[in-house]
C-alpha cells in the first residue's frame, strides 16, 4: 500500500459530520505518520472529539475517506473503566494469548503493579486514568487516540501524567493523536499541533523545540502567544522580568 | 455492627414482649387475638403433625413454579426488548399497556380460563412476577453508560462479547431489585390465590381456620408469611452482596 510506504498510520480525507442542521466537521484532511505525536487544539464545542471518534471508527454517521494502518487504541477523557471489573480484567479485556502476564506488565509500566485485584471505585481519579492507559498500552498500538486524556485530573496529578506520557512513548514509539485544551500540553508533548476551526484543520504547526522541553524553552513563548492568539485568547505583552 | 445489629432488635422483641403480658393481664381477649406464646404452641403441635410442613411446602412449590415461569419470561422479553431494536417496537407497547392492570384484578377471568386448581395459583403468581422483572431488566438494559460500550468497542468486543461483559453485568443492579419486587408480588398473589380456592397451602389453612373459629391458626399463617417475606429478603440480600461486590463505597456503610 501507498499510504505504508509513508509510514502513514490513519489518514482521513474530506471528514464530515453534522448533528442535524448543525455542521461540526465540513471536510476535515488529517494525516498522522509512524511515530508522530500530534496535538489537536481547538476552542470548546469545535469538533474534536468528534473527529476522534471518527477517526477511531466509532462514527457510523461520519463520511470521507478514512484509512488506519495498524492497530490503535483509544483513551478516553474518563477512564471508561467496567466497574464490575477488577483492574486486571479490565486492562485484559478482549485480548487472548498470555494475558496475566500482559496485564501485569502494562500495569506495572504505569506504576499499579500491586493494584490488580482493586475495583475501579476503588481508585482515585488518577490512578483509574493510569489504568485506562495500561488497558490501551497492553494492546501495543502503534496509534494511540487520547481524547483530553489528562483533562479530568488535578494540576499536579496532570504534570505527573504527562511526564508518564513522555516515558511510556520514548520506551514503546506509539504515534499519537491527541485532543487537548491546554496549550501548553500541546507545546510540552508534541510534534506538530493542528488547530482545528470552522471544521476543518485550520492550522499545522511544527513544533521544533528539543526534548526535554520545558515552558522556559526558548521557542515556547512564541509558539504559546501565536497559538493563543489563534484560539482567540488575548494575550498580554509578557514583561521582562 | 453486630452491637447495632442487636440493638435493632430491641424494638421487635418489646413488641412481642409486650403482646404477651396484655393477652396474659386479660388487656387482649384471646378470641379476637391470642397470645404469641399460644400462636408458637399451635405452630409447634401442626408442624409435629405435619400439616404445617405440607401446606408450606405447597404454598413453597407454587410460588417457586410461578416465580421461575413470570420470572424468566420477564426476563426474557425485557432484555429482548432492551437489547433489540425490533424487539423494543413488537414487545414493549402490549407489556406497557398490560401492567396498567392490578394483575390480581385477573382472577375472575383467569379462572376462566384455568379453572381453580394449581394452575389458577401458579398462573397468579407469574403474572406477579412476570411485570417487575420485564420492566427492570428492560430499564436496566436501556441505562447501560452508552460510554463504556463504546470503550469496550475499542477494546475489540464482538456484539455478542459486549453484551456478556457490558450490558448484562450493568444491568445486574437493576434486574435485582426487579427480582426483589418480584418475590413481593409472589407472595401477594399467593395470598389472594389461595384464599379464593384451594384445598391446601398456608392460605388455605388460614381460611379454613377461620371458618373453625381457629384464631390462633390464623395468626400462626401470618407469622409464617412474615418470615417467608424475612427469609426470601434476606437471602437476597446475600445475591445482592456476592454479585454486586464491585460496588463498594457506593454502599452506606
Ligand atoms: N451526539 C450529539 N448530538 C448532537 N450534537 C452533538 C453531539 N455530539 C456533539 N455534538 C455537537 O457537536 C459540536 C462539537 O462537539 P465535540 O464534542 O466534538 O466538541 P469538542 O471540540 O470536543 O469540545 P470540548 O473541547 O468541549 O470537548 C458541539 O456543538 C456539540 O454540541
Ligand atoms: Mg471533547
Amino acid at each position: 500500500m501507498a499510504g505504508r510506504a509513508e509510514g502513514e498510520l490513519i489518514a482521513g480525507f474530506d471528514v464530515r459530520r453534522a448533528f442535524g442542521a448543525s455542521v461540526v466537521l465540513s471536510g476535515v484532511d488529517i494525516m498522522i505518520r509512524r511515530g508522530e505525536v500530534v496535538a489537536l487544539l481547538g476552542g470548546s464545542g469545535s469538533g474534536k472529539s468528534t473527529l476522534l471518534r471518527a477517526l477511531a471508527g466509532l462514527d457510523p454517521d461520519a463520511t470521507g475517506t478514512i484509512t488506519r494502518h495498524g492497530r490503535s487504541a483509544v483513551v478516553f477523557q474518563e477512564h471508561r473503566l467496567l466497574p464490575w471489573k477488577r483492574v486486571a480484567a479490565n486492562v485484559g479485556l478482549g485480548l487472548t494469548g498470555d494475558v496475566p502476564r500482559r496485564v501485569a506488565a502494562a500495569l506495572a509500566e504505569v506504576g499499579l503493579a500491586d493494584r490488580e485485584r482493586a475495583w475501579p471505585a476503588e481508585l482515585s481519579g488518577g490512578q483509574a486514568q493510569r489504568v485506562a492507559f495500561a488497558r490501551a498500552l497492553v494492546r501495543e498500538p502503534d496509534l494511540l487516540l487520547l481524547d483530553e486524556p489528562f483533562g479530568a485530573l488535578d494540576a499536579l496529578t496532570r504534570l505527573r501524567m504527562q511526564g508518564l506520557f513522555g516515558r511510556l512513548r520514548a520506551e514503546h514509539g506509539f504515534s499519537a493523536l491527541f485532543v487537548t485544551h491546554d496549550v501548553d500540553e500541546a507545546l510540552l508533548l508534541s510534534d506538530r499541533i493542528l488547530l482545528l476551526d470552522g471544521g476543518v484543520i485550520a492550522e499545522d504547526i511544527a513544533v521544533d523545540l528539543d526534548h526535554p522541553r520545558t515552558p522556559d524553552h526558548s521557542g515556547f513563548g512564541v509558539l504559546r502567544r501565536r497559538l493563543l492568539a489563534r484560539l482567540g485568547v488575548p494575550v498580554l505583552e509578557e514583561i521582562a522580568p | 455492627m453486630t452491637a447495632r445489629r442487636w440493638r435493632r432488635a430491641l424494638t421487635p422483641v418489646a413488641v412481642l414482649l409486650a403482646w404477651e403480658a396484655a393477652s396474659r393481664g386479660g388487656l387482649i381477649p384471646p378470641a379476637k387475638l391470642p397470645a404469641p406464646s399460644t400462636v408458637l404452641e399451635t405452630g409447634w403441635r401442626l408442624a409435629r403433625s405435619g400439616d404445617l410442613g405440607e401446606h408450606l411446602g405447597d404454598s413453597l412449590t407454587r410460588a417457586a413454579l410461578g416465580l421461575a415461569i413470570g420470572g424468566a419470561l420477564g426476563v426474557l422479553l425485557g432484555t429482548v426488548a432492551g437489547l433489540i431494536r425490533l424487539g423494543d417496537d413488537l414487545v414493549d407497547p402490549p407489556v406497557q399497556m398490560a401492567r396498567m392492570l392490578p394483575h390480581l384484578a385477573l382472577v375472575p377471568l383467569v379462572i376462566v380460563w384455568v379453572g381453580i386448581d394449581e394452575s389458577l395459583k401458579v398462573t397468579l403468581v407469574a403474572l406477579g412476577a412476570f411485570f417487575p422483572l420485564y420492566l427492570n431488566t428492560y430499564a436496566g438494559i436501556r441505562d447501560v453508560d452508552e460510554r463504556l460500550v463504546e470503550a469496550a468497542r475499542t477494546c475489540g468486543l464482538s456484539t455478542l462479547a459486549r453484551v456478556r461483559h457490558v450490558v448484562l453485568p450493568g444491568s445486574l443492579p437493576s434486574l435485582l431489585l426487579g427480582l426483589r419486587l418480584a418475590i413481593a408480588a409472589a407472595w401477594l398473589s399467593l395470598v389472594v390465590g389461595e384464599q379464593v380456592a384451594a384445598q391446601s397451602g398456608i392460605g388455605f389453612m388460614m381460611m379454613e381456620a377461620r371458618e373453625f373459629s381457629q384464631i390462633d391458626v390464623v395468626v400462626l399463617g401470618l407469622f409464617v408469611y412474615g418470615l417467608l417475606g424475612l427469609a426470601s429478603d434476606l437471602i437476597l440480600r446475600a445475591v445482592e452482596r456476592r454479585a454486586l461486590a464491585w460496588r463498594v463505597g457506593l454502599k452506606a456503610s
